[in-house]
Protein backbone atom coordinates (compact mmCIF):
# COMPACT_ATOMS: atom_id res chain seq x y z
CA UNK A 1 0.00 0.00 0.00
CA UNK A 2 1.95 3.43 -1.19
CA UNK A 3 0.98 6.52 0.98
CA UNK A 4 -1.43 8.02 -1.51
CA UNK A 5 -3.58 4.74 -0.98
CA UNK A 6 -3.22 4.90 2.58
CA UNK A 7 -4.65 8.50 2.17
CA UNK A 8 -7.85 7.49 -0.13
CA UNK A 9 -8.86 4.83 2.58
CA UNK A 10 -7.82 6.69 5.73
CA UNK A 11 -10.35 10.22 3.33
CA UNK A 12 -13.11 7.53 2.98
CA UNK A 13 -13.65 5.96 6.26
CA UNK A 14 -13.09 9.41 8.01
CA UNK A 15 -15.53 11.12 5.47
CA UNK A 16 -18.18 8.52 6.06
CA UNK A 17 -18.07 8.45 9.51
CA UNK A 18 -18.15 12.02 10.17
CA UNK A 19 -21.28 12.88 7.85
CA UNK A 20 -23.11 9.41 10.03
CA UNK A 21 -22.13 11.50 13.08
CA UNK A 22 -23.21 14.89 11.69
CA UNK A 23 -26.17 13.52 10.26
CA UNK A 24 -27.34 11.61 13.09
CA UNK A 25 -26.50 14.01 15.94
CA UNK A 26 -28.21 16.95 13.61
CA UNK A 27 -31.41 14.43 13.33
CA UNK A 28 -31.70 13.03 17.03
CA UNK A 29 -33.81 15.73 18.49
CA UNK A 30 -36.28 15.34 15.53
CA UNK A 31 -35.83 11.48 16.21
CA UNK A 32 -36.45 11.19 19.66
CA UNK A 33 -40.18 13.84 19.24
CA UNK A 34 -41.26 11.47 16.27
CA UNK A 35 -40.33 8.51 18.26
CA UNK A 36 -42.65 9.62 20.81
CA UNK A 37 -45.70 10.69 18.79
CA UNK A 38 -45.29 7.42 17.22
CA UNK A 39 -45.38 5.82 20.30
CA UNK A 40 -48.42 7.20 21.76
CA UNK A 41 -50.28 7.02 18.28
CA UNK A 42 -49.47 3.39 18.13
CA UNK A 43 -50.98 2.43 21.72
CA UNK A 44 -53.94 4.48 20.92
CA UNK A 45 -54.54 2.58 18.11
CA UNK A 46 -54.13 -0.87 20.09
CA UNK A 47 -55.88 0.10 23.01
CA UNK A 48 -58.79 1.99 22.05
CA UNK A 49 -59.82 4.69 24.88
CA UNK A 50 -56.43 4.24 26.42
CA UNK A 51 -56.06 7.85 26.83
CA UNK A 52 -52.72 8.35 28.50
CA UNK A 53 -50.15 5.74 29.33
CA UNK A 54 -48.36 5.10 31.70
CA UNK A 55 -45.44 2.51 32.55
CA UNK A 56 -46.07 0.09 35.22
CA UNK A 57 -43.33 -1.69 36.15
CA UNK A 58 -43.11 -5.88 36.06
CA UNK A 59 -42.23 -7.62 38.81
CA UNK A 60 -44.09 -11.31 37.68
CA UNK A 61 -42.74 -14.62 36.65
CA UNK A 62 -43.17 -14.49 32.48
CA UNK A 63 -39.89 -14.33 30.84
CA UNK A 64 -41.40 -13.08 28.08
CA UNK A 65 -43.04 -9.93 29.47
CA UNK A 66 -40.18 -7.17 29.16
CA UNK A 67 -42.84 -3.74 29.50
CA UNK A 68 -45.86 -2.97 30.60
CA UNK A 69 -48.02 0.46 30.02
CA UNK A 70 -51.21 0.62 31.54
CA UNK A 71 -53.65 3.19 29.83
CA UNK A 72 -57.41 4.00 30.91
CA UNK A 73 -59.20 1.04 29.69
CA UNK A 74 -56.52 -1.61 29.61
CA UNK A 75 -52.75 -2.26 28.87
CA UNK A 76 -50.42 -2.00 26.00
CA UNK A 77 -47.39 -5.18 27.05
CA UNK A 78 -44.27 -5.95 25.23
CA UNK A 79 -42.84 -8.92 24.77
CA UNK A 80 -40.50 -10.39 23.59
CA UNK A 81 -40.42 -14.89 22.19
CA UNK A 82 -37.65 -16.00 20.14
CA UNK A 83 -38.61 -16.77 16.49
CA UNK A 84 -37.07 -18.86 14.01
CA UNK A 85 -34.43 -15.88 12.98
CA UNK A 86 -33.97 -14.29 16.60
CA UNK A 87 -36.26 -12.80 19.01
CA UNK A 88 -39.44 -10.76 18.07
CA UNK A 89 -40.61 -8.16 20.05
CA UNK A 90 -44.42 -7.04 19.64
CA UNK A 91 -46.65 -4.69 21.64
CA UNK A 92 -50.48 -6.73 22.46
CA UNK A 93 -52.78 -3.90 23.36
CA UNK A 94 -55.22 -6.29 26.39
CA UNK A 95 -58.59 -4.31 27.89
CA UNK A 96 -59.14 -4.69 31.48
CA UNK A 97 -61.08 -7.98 30.83
CA UNK A 98 -58.39 -9.70 29.61
CA UNK A 99 -59.50 -9.74 25.58
CA UNK A 100 -56.97 -8.89 22.98
CA UNK A 101 -57.66 -5.53 21.57
CA UNK A 102 -54.74 -5.07 18.91
CA UNK A 103 -51.24 -6.54 18.36
CA UNK A 104 -48.26 -5.36 16.13
CA UNK A 105 -44.78 -6.54 15.38
CA UNK A 106 -42.29 -3.78 16.51
CA UNK A 107 -39.08 -5.60 15.68
CA UNK A 108 -37.78 -8.96 13.84
CA UNK A 109 -35.27 -10.95 12.23
CA UNK A 110 -37.39 -13.12 10.73
CA UNK A 111 -36.26 -14.88 6.66
CA UNK A 112 -37.50 -12.58 4.21
CA UNK A 113 -40.69 -14.29 1.89
CA UNK A 114 -41.52 -16.05 5.01
CA UNK A 115 -41.79 -15.65 8.73
CA UNK A 116 -41.30 -11.80 7.75
CA UNK A 117 -44.70 -12.05 6.20
CA UNK A 118 -46.21 -11.94 9.28
CA UNK A 119 -45.33 -7.68 10.04
CA UNK A 120 -47.43 -7.31 7.06
CA UNK A 121 -50.32 -10.34 7.47
CA UNK A 122 -52.97 -8.51 8.99
CA UNK A 123 -55.12 -11.15 8.47
CA UNK A 124 -53.23 -13.21 10.21
CA UNK A 125 -52.70 -11.06 13.12
CA UNK A 126 -56.25 -9.46 12.93
CA UNK A 127 -57.25 -13.38 13.58
CA UNK A 128 -55.89 -13.47 17.13
CA UNK A 129 -57.66 -9.25 18.31
CA UNK A 130 -60.35 -10.70 20.59
CA UNK A 131 -58.58 -13.44 22.07
CA UNK A 132 -58.14 -13.82 25.57
CA UNK A 133 -55.17 -15.93 25.83
CA UNK A 134 -56.05 -19.79 25.26
CA UNK A 135 -55.34 -19.08 21.33
CA UNK A 136 -53.61 -21.96 19.86
CA UNK A 137 -51.94 -22.17 16.63
CA UNK A 138 -54.27 -25.03 13.95
CA UNK A 139 -57.36 -24.22 16.57
CA UNK A 140 -57.89 -20.76 17.12
CA UNK A 141 -56.08 -18.94 14.65
CA UNK A 142 -54.19 -20.16 11.25
CA UNK A 143 -50.82 -20.56 10.61
CA UNK A 144 -48.76 -18.42 8.08
CA UNK A 145 -47.74 -20.45 5.19
CA UNK A 146 -44.48 -21.86 5.81
CA UNK A 147 -43.63 -20.13 8.99
CA UNK A 148 -45.34 -22.27 11.49
CA UNK A 149 -42.06 -21.46 14.34
CA UNK A 150 -43.05 -17.48 13.48
CA UNK A 151 -47.15 -18.02 13.93
CA UNK A 152 -46.54 -19.81 17.00
CA UNK A 153 -44.32 -17.41 18.30
CA UNK A 154 -46.61 -14.88 17.60
CA UNK A 155 -49.34 -16.97 19.71
CA UNK A 156 -47.48 -17.42 22.58
CA UNK A 157 -46.61 -13.92 22.97
CA UNK A 158 -49.86 -12.69 22.56
CA UNK A 159 -51.35 -15.12 25.03
CA UNK A 160 -48.26 -13.99 27.59
CA UNK A 161 -49.54 -10.53 27.43
CA UNK A 162 -53.51 -11.41 27.93
CA UNK A 163 -52.26 -13.57 30.97
CA UNK A 164 -50.50 -10.98 32.37
CA UNK A 165 -54.29 -9.27 32.70
CA UNK A 166 -56.20 -12.33 33.44
CA UNK A 167 -54.11 -13.28 35.93
CA UNK A 168 -52.86 -16.47 34.41
CA UNK A 169 -49.23 -14.82 34.39
CA UNK A 170 -47.08 -18.09 35.23
CA UNK A 171 -43.72 -18.41 33.48
CA UNK A 172 -44.42 -20.03 29.77
CA UNK A 173 -40.89 -20.89 28.56
CA UNK A 174 -42.56 -19.70 25.87
CA UNK A 175 -39.03 -19.13 24.14
CA UNK A 176 -38.50 -22.55 22.76
CA UNK A 177 -38.94 -23.70 19.11
CA UNK A 178 -42.35 -24.72 18.29
CA UNK A 179 -43.71 -25.59 21.56
CA UNK B 1 -14.20 1.72 -27.94
CA UNK B 2 -11.85 1.15 -24.98
CA UNK B 3 -12.76 0.64 -21.85
CA UNK B 4 -12.80 3.11 -19.29
CA UNK B 5 -11.52 2.16 -15.67
CA UNK B 6 -10.29 3.80 -12.63
CA UNK B 7 -6.59 3.32 -11.53
CA UNK B 8 -6.58 2.89 -8.08
CA UNK B 9 -4.52 0.53 -6.27
CA UNK B 10 -6.76 -2.20 -4.62
CA UNK B 11 -6.71 -1.81 -1.08
CA UNK B 12 -8.10 1.73 -1.56
CA UNK B 13 -10.75 0.95 -3.99
CA UNK B 14 -12.07 -1.36 -1.42
CA UNK B 15 -11.81 0.99 1.15
CA UNK B 16 -13.92 3.47 -0.96
CA UNK B 17 -16.50 1.49 -2.28
CA UNK B 18 -17.26 -0.41 1.40
CA UNK B 19 -17.24 3.43 2.91
CA UNK B 20 -19.57 4.61 -0.13
CA UNK B 21 -22.08 1.32 0.69
CA UNK B 22 -21.97 1.51 4.97
CA UNK B 23 -22.62 5.49 4.32
CA UNK B 24 -25.76 5.06 2.61
CA UNK B 25 -26.88 2.47 4.18
CA UNK B 26 -26.39 4.50 7.88
CA UNK B 27 -27.99 7.70 5.88
CA UNK B 28 -30.57 5.25 4.87
CA UNK B 29 -31.10 3.91 8.45
CA UNK B 30 -30.65 7.28 10.19
CA UNK B 31 -33.71 9.03 8.02
CA UNK B 32 -35.72 6.03 8.47
CA UNK B 33 -35.56 5.91 12.31
CA UNK B 34 -36.00 9.90 11.98
CA UNK B 35 -38.62 10.21 9.87
CA UNK B 36 -40.40 6.88 9.90
CA UNK B 37 -39.95 5.66 14.07
CA UNK B 38 -41.96 2.43 13.08
CA UNK B 39 -39.92 0.95 10.30
CA UNK B 40 -38.89 -2.53 11.24
CA UNK B 41 -35.04 -2.36 9.86
CA UNK B 42 -33.22 -5.42 9.34
CA UNK B 43 -30.70 -6.88 11.82
CA UNK B 44 -26.90 -7.19 11.83
CA UNK B 45 -26.87 -10.19 11.28
CA UNK B 46 -24.77 -12.76 8.27
CA UNK B 47 -27.30 -11.84 5.41
CA UNK B 48 -27.20 -8.09 6.04
CA UNK B 49 -23.36 -8.30 6.16
CA UNK B 50 -23.12 -10.58 3.36
CA UNK B 51 -25.38 -8.11 1.37
CA UNK B 52 -23.49 -4.83 2.13
CA UNK B 53 -19.84 -6.73 1.65
CA UNK B 54 -21.25 -8.41 -1.81
CA UNK B 55 -22.84 -4.77 -2.65
CA UNK B 56 -19.44 -2.78 -2.12
CA UNK B 57 -17.35 -5.70 -3.54
CA UNK B 58 -20.08 -5.98 -6.90
CA UNK B 59 -19.27 -2.30 -7.09
CA UNK B 60 -15.17 -2.89 -6.70
CA UNK B 61 -15.28 -4.98 -9.21
CA UNK B 62 -17.38 -3.05 -11.84
CA UNK B 63 -15.87 0.14 -10.97
CA UNK B 64 -12.04 -0.32 -10.83
CA UNK B 65 -12.47 -3.83 -12.68
CA UNK B 66 -10.70 -7.36 -11.36
CA UNK B 67 -7.28 -6.51 -9.50
CA UNK B 68 -4.76 -9.00 -7.56
CA UNK B 69 -6.63 -9.31 -4.21
CA UNK B 70 -4.90 -8.22 -0.51
CA UNK B 71 -6.73 -10.70 2.01
CA UNK B 72 -5.34 -9.04 5.27
CA UNK B 73 -5.43 -5.62 4.23
CA UNK B 74 -9.45 -6.69 3.13
CA UNK B 75 -10.00 -7.81 6.46
CA UNK B 76 -8.44 -4.75 8.16
CA UNK B 77 -10.80 -2.65 6.36
CA UNK B 78 -13.62 -4.46 6.80
CA UNK B 79 -13.13 -4.51 10.43
CA UNK B 80 -12.29 -0.57 10.54
CA UNK B 81 -15.60 -0.18 8.50
CA UNK B 82 -18.06 -2.70 9.83
CA UNK B 83 -17.00 -1.71 13.48
CA UNK B 84 -16.70 2.02 13.04
CA UNK B 85 -19.38 3.11 10.72
CA UNK B 86 -22.46 1.86 12.23
CA UNK B 87 -21.57 2.93 15.42
CA UNK B 88 -21.07 6.61 14.06
CA UNK B 89 -24.86 5.75 12.60
CA UNK B 90 -26.36 4.36 16.13
CA UNK B 91 -26.69 0.94 14.45
CA UNK B 92 -24.99 -0.32 17.37
CA UNK B 93 -25.81 0.20 20.75
CA UNK B 94 -22.30 0.76 22.42
CA UNK B 95 -18.41 0.07 21.83
CA UNK B 96 -18.56 -3.64 22.60
CA UNK B 97 -21.31 -4.34 19.74
CA UNK B 98 -18.84 -2.19 17.76
CA UNK B 99 -16.66 -4.96 18.14
CA UNK B 100 -18.71 -8.00 17.61
CA UNK B 101 -19.84 -6.14 14.51
CA UNK B 102 -16.09 -5.56 13.62
CA UNK B 103 -15.35 -8.90 13.93
CA UNK B 104 -18.26 -10.56 12.43
CA UNK B 105 -18.19 -7.81 9.28
CA UNK B 106 -14.38 -8.39 8.93
CA UNK B 107 -15.09 -12.17 8.36
CA UNK B 108 -18.42 -12.18 6.32
CA UNK B 109 -16.63 -9.71 4.06
CA UNK B 110 -13.51 -11.73 3.55
CA UNK B 111 -15.49 -14.75 2.86
CA UNK B 112 -17.93 -13.01 0.62
CA UNK B 113 -14.55 -11.53 -1.65
CA UNK B 114 -12.56 -15.00 -1.80
CA UNK B 115 -15.98 -16.16 -3.18
CA UNK B 116 -17.48 -13.33 -5.55
CA UNK B 117 -14.28 -13.44 -7.19
CA UNK B 118 -13.55 -17.23 -7.16
CA UNK B 119 -16.74 -16.98 -9.33
CA UNK B 120 -15.52 -13.79 -11.40
CA UNK B 121 -12.54 -15.44 -12.04
CA UNK B 122 -14.15 -18.58 -13.55
CA UNK B 123 -15.84 -15.99 -15.58
CA UNK B 124 -12.97 -14.27 -16.67
CA UNK B 125 -12.33 -16.50 -19.90
CA UNK B 126 -15.81 -16.54 -20.96
CA UNK B 127 -17.89 -14.22 -23.00
CA UNK B 128 -19.37 -12.20 -20.25
CA UNK B 129 -15.89 -11.10 -19.37
CA UNK B 130 -16.11 -7.38 -18.86
CA UNK B 131 -19.96 -6.85 -17.92
CA UNK B 132 -20.49 -4.64 -14.89
CA UNK B 133 -23.56 -6.59 -14.47
CA UNK B 134 -21.78 -10.27 -13.50
CA UNK B 135 -20.69 -9.08 -10.43
CA UNK B 136 -24.01 -7.92 -9.36
CA UNK B 137 -25.68 -11.32 -10.35
CA UNK B 138 -22.99 -13.85 -8.57
CA UNK B 139 -23.19 -11.28 -5.84
CA UNK B 140 -26.75 -11.65 -5.61
CA UNK B 141 -26.84 -15.11 -5.94
CA UNK B 142 -24.11 -15.65 -3.03
CA UNK B 143 -26.37 -13.32 -0.59
CA UNK B 144 -29.35 -15.50 -1.43
CA UNK B 145 -27.35 -18.38 -0.36
CA UNK B 146 -26.37 -16.66 2.88
CA UNK B 147 -30.05 -16.24 4.02
CA UNK B 148 -29.34 -19.77 5.79
CA UNK B 149 -27.43 -18.01 8.22
CA UNK B 150 -30.34 -15.65 8.81
CA UNK B 151 -30.12 -16.50 12.83
CA UNK B 152 -26.73 -15.13 13.11
CA UNK B 153 -25.74 -11.92 14.42
CA UNK B 154 -25.34 -9.16 16.72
Amino acid sequence: MTRRDAVWAAGAFLLAAAVLLVVRLGLSGTAEANRAAEQQSMMEALLPGGSTFLPVDYDGEDENITAVWSGETGYVIETVVDGYAGPIRMWTGVSSDGTVTGLVVRDMGETLGLGREALTDTGYLAELVGTDGTAEVGQDVDAITGATVTSRAIVRSVNSAAAYVTGADVSTSATEWGG
Amino acid sequence: MRERRIEIAPCAAQAITLCLVLLLAGLGAVIARTFVPNVVLPRLTVPAFAALSLLALALEAAAFGEKRRQWVASFVEAAVAFGVLPLCAGLVADVSAAFRAAALGAVVYLVCEILLHSILDRLASGAVKGNRVVPFLAGLLLWLASQILAGVGL
